[in-house]
């Protein structure tokens, strides 16, 4: 399950993040990585970006990223 | 007190940490900006004095999140930190700035730069927004689980804490002590050979060395960096520079996962903060439980339907102002343009120095001044609504849109500013972070139909249009204008579609956009911001302005003929007039005559200049000054060789349809040469556009000569 098979609104864990190295590195600097609770905020029109909720602040993320964010149900 | 070695300061933060408003509440607009050298990031500089006397020097750098340099930002500020650690222009203190409600993430680039050794103040920016109390021992925690010097409460847009701060910023430069990195890094036994390495050859303290051999060995690019830092400065690790490879490859070879090990250093330091906030107890409410105001309001500003109307409202108010209340001091600068102008008259006998005065530099450099009202209201909204957090809003809503351009959503407000000028436009794009998109918005920007093609329009839709009715509600005139836009505006978005399948990308850019919490802007900042952006654009602008003016006055006014034989004679047999025949055979099809020619000549400088040409060219002839009595003009002229007018609906919509495209600006030149650092682009854009304008022009001509509307 990745961020885009979430319900906007519902909460969920990040369990592994796919992609190219940089992609991760930088998700890794912002705090996004293995373990980390994660909001699914909104979305915009079109089904792209993402909104989303780490602890205290908000990114928003392309559709394509956002599906190599692996997550559990929290 | 003058003579004293100023307090060298560096401050450092996350983008949207309130780093630019705390710089600005320390120096005021003692500030200066350049550009680092061989890149378009700013470097701003700014100086002042403690309350006893000693000076002090600022340097802000690029806002940041990580050390590990990805982004360009990154990249300066760790070209900045690698120089400290080689004791160039080394800082006697840091000031990490971070936003206090969302201190996690903030403190990952504060656990970075603490390897460095130099003393560091946490300044907790918008610590009004925390919401809990901020206890002093929350402050020491923080000081000893991070290596602080000191932890400074700050409320930048209101200036609370500032006396602290400074008090702290004056006595630390008299002490010398330094406290070890809490947390220096990933500990990796197989990057041992580096830190060793390191050590020995540059002399870097052993703590610093470890967080360095990780981005050493993790990222190619800024191993590059440092090896072109230490030939640049001439040091003897550079003669060792093989053994430093040979070393780094036997590490790779030996750790299959060194690409991800970037991401597993920022786990370990963030497992490290969290032991930090635990223990405080800071932070300890439920975030992602309680909803923020920001995220309440963002319900109806980033609403499908609400959002873009709220948008598109905003952009009306906006242009509005642009366009109307930017009239004012337009015409107090054309008044005092026309003053001096008068004034050269009077004072300097007729001649040379007269008309190149005039006619050439004041001519010129008005054209080019008198949108300056226009450019600093919209660098005024602009920054208001970057400043506000808005900005990062327009983008989200139209993201998706944008991208399946080849742009950006942070290209959607340069974008709009290119209605008004491209200029504020350009400088602009610096929001977009992946230079590709950054670089195709910048290219299909001067499409955007700025209004110093309004005068042209006006005229020729003036002179030659017929102002009926459609359907009885719309008018003639006024819809061709609209469809110039339009033109315009379309084309922009195919040519971004083209560009963006031709010009290769550096290395996959992910759109990752932090949504800052809504703020009030600082209204010190918002004026810096006006002031600093009118001063570039006159400098930048002006020199190259300066030039051409002079060599375009050069053109239409030499070689002088007998007087006698006429102004409009004068002109046509000067350099600009000769080259106006030159260029006739290539414009005819078009449905252009040499005079237009002439006016296509000059009007390189500014595109509306094509309007005074054309009035001195017809005005000295008859003796007419007004454009009216120009529009009247135009439509009278006759060819003597067939007694037909030599302009018609389809001269002037060729015409206008030529404006709509050709890059005839030569501040728009000067821009897109300072932002993209080369000749390579300007040039491009200048070709892409000519050749775009032409072939238009010719389609709508011969096409209209076909259909019989000659």
């Amino acid at each position: 399950m990745t961020i885009i098979d979430l319900k906007i609104g519902s909460l969920a864990t990040i369990d592994r993040i796919d992609g190219a190295d940089d992609f991760t590195n930088r998700l890794a600097d912002m705090g996004l990585g293995p373990q980390v609770p994660v909001r699914v905020i909104r979305v915009a029109p079109g089904g792209s970006p993402y909104l989303l909720k780490i602890n205290d602040f908000y990114i928003s993320i392309r559709r394509d990223d956002a599906a190599r964010i692996r997550v559990v149900s929290a | 007190m003058t003579g004293m070695k100023p307090i060298s300061i560096a401050l450092i933060g996350n983008p949207n940490s309130g780093k630019t408003a705390v710089f600005n509440q320390l120096t005021g607009l003692n500030q200066k900006v350049s550009n680092y050298p061989g890149i378009t990031v700013e470097k701003k500089i700014g100086m002042g004095t403690f309350s006893d006397g000693r000076p002090f020097r600022i340097l802000d750098l690029p806002g940041t999140y990580s050390l590990v340099p990805d982004s360009l930002d990154e990249q300066i500020v760790s070209e900045q930190t690698l120089n400290w650690s080689l004791d160039l222009d080394r800082p006697d203190v840091i000031v990490a700035v971070v936003d206090a409600s969302n201190l996690r993430r903030n403190l990952l680039l504060v656990t970075q730069i603490s390897d460095l050794g130099i003393p560091v103040i946490l300044a907790l920016n918008m610590a009004d927004r925390v919401h809990h109390d901020i206890s002093d021992d929350m402050l020491t925690g923080l000081e000893n689980g991070l290596g602080l010097w000191k932890a400074i409460p700050l409320v930048a847009i209101k200036g609370k804490g500032f006396k602290e701060l400074k008090a702290e910023l004056q006595s630390v430069g008299e002490k010398t002590a330094v406290r070890l990195p809490v947390y220096a890094g990933l500990d990796k036994e197989a990057f041992h050979p580096l830190e060793t390495w390191l050590t020995s050859e540059l002399g870097f303290p052993r703590d610093w060395c470890r967080a360095q051999a990780l981005r050493l060995v993790c990222k190619s690019g800024y191993s590059d960096l440092v090896r072109a830092q230490l030939e640049k400065i001439g040091h003897s690790a550079v003669e060792n520079w093989t053994e430093f490879m040979s070393i780094r490859d036997s590490i790779r070879s030996q750790t299959p996962n060194w690409r991800s090990l970037p991401a597993g250093d920022a786990g370990k330091r963030y497992a490290h903060i969290d032991a930090v906030l635990t223990k405080i107890k800071w932070g300890s409410d439920d975030p992602l439980n309680r909803r923020s105001r920001s995220e309440r309001a963002d319900a109806w500003l980033t609403h499908p339907v609400l959002g873009p109307l709220i948008f598109v409202l905003l952009l009306v108010f906006i242009f509005q102002a642009i366009f109307s209340w930017a009239v004012v001091p337009m015409d107090w600068i054309s008044q005092a343009m026309d003053w001096l102008n008068a004034g050269l008259h009077r004072g300097l006998p007729p001649g040379p120095l007269r008309d190149l005065l005039t006619d050439g530099i004041l001519a010129g450099v008005g054209s080019i001044v008198v949108f300056l009202p226009q450019i600093l209201i919209l660098v005024f909204f602009l920054t208001l609504l970057e400043d506000s957090g808005y900005m990062a809003r327009v983008a989200f809503m139209l993201d998706r849109f944008m991208s399946r351009m080849g742009l950006h959503g942070r290209s959607v407000l340069p974008l709009m500013s290119g209605y008004a000028c491209a200029i504020p436009g350009i400088m602009a794009t610096r929001t977009i972070d992946s230079w590709k998109e950054r670089l195709i918005t910048i290219l299909i920007l001067p499409l955007m139909s700025c209004s110093a093609r309004l005068p042209v329009y006006a005229l020729m839709i003036g002179a030659f249009i017929p102002n009926q009715k459609i359907g009885g509600i719309f008018g003639l005139q006024g819809l061709t204008l609209v469809s110039m836009y339009f033109l315009g505006t379309i084309t922009a978005l195919i040519m971004a579609k083209v560009f963006s399948r031709l010009i290769r990308k550096e290395k996959t850019s992910s759109f990752i956009m932090e949504m800052p919490p809504y703020r009030i802007p600082l209204m010190r900042s918002v004026g810096n911001q006006v002031i600093l952006r009118g001063k570039l654009f006159l400098k930048n602008a002006g020199k190259i302005i300066m030039a051409v003016s002079i060599i375009l006055w050069f053109l239409a006014s030499y070689p002088k003929v007998d007087s006698g034989s006429g102004p409009v004679n004068n002109i046509e047999r000067s350099f600009a007039g000769t080259l106006g025949h030159v260029i006739e055979p290539v414009i005819r099809p078009l449905g252009f005559d040499w005079k237009i020619g002439v006016g296509l000549v000059t009007s390189f400088a500014a595109r509306e200049v094509l309007v005074s040409t054309l009035a001195t060219m017809y005005n000295v002839a008859d003796e007419q000054d007004d454009v009216l009595d120009l529009r009247t003009a135009l439509r009278m002229d006759t060819d003597p060789a067939t007694g037909k007018p030599r302009y018609s609906v389809l001269t002037a919509l060729s015409l206008m349809v030529f404006f709509v495209f050709a890059a005839q600006c030569m501040a728009t030149f000067a821009i897109v040469r300072h932002e993209t650092n080369s000749w390579k682009w300007p040039l491009f854009m200048v070709t892409y556009l000519t050749v775009l304008a032409y072939l238009a022009s010719l389609v709508v001509y011969q096409g209209g000569l076909r259909l019989g509307w000659g």
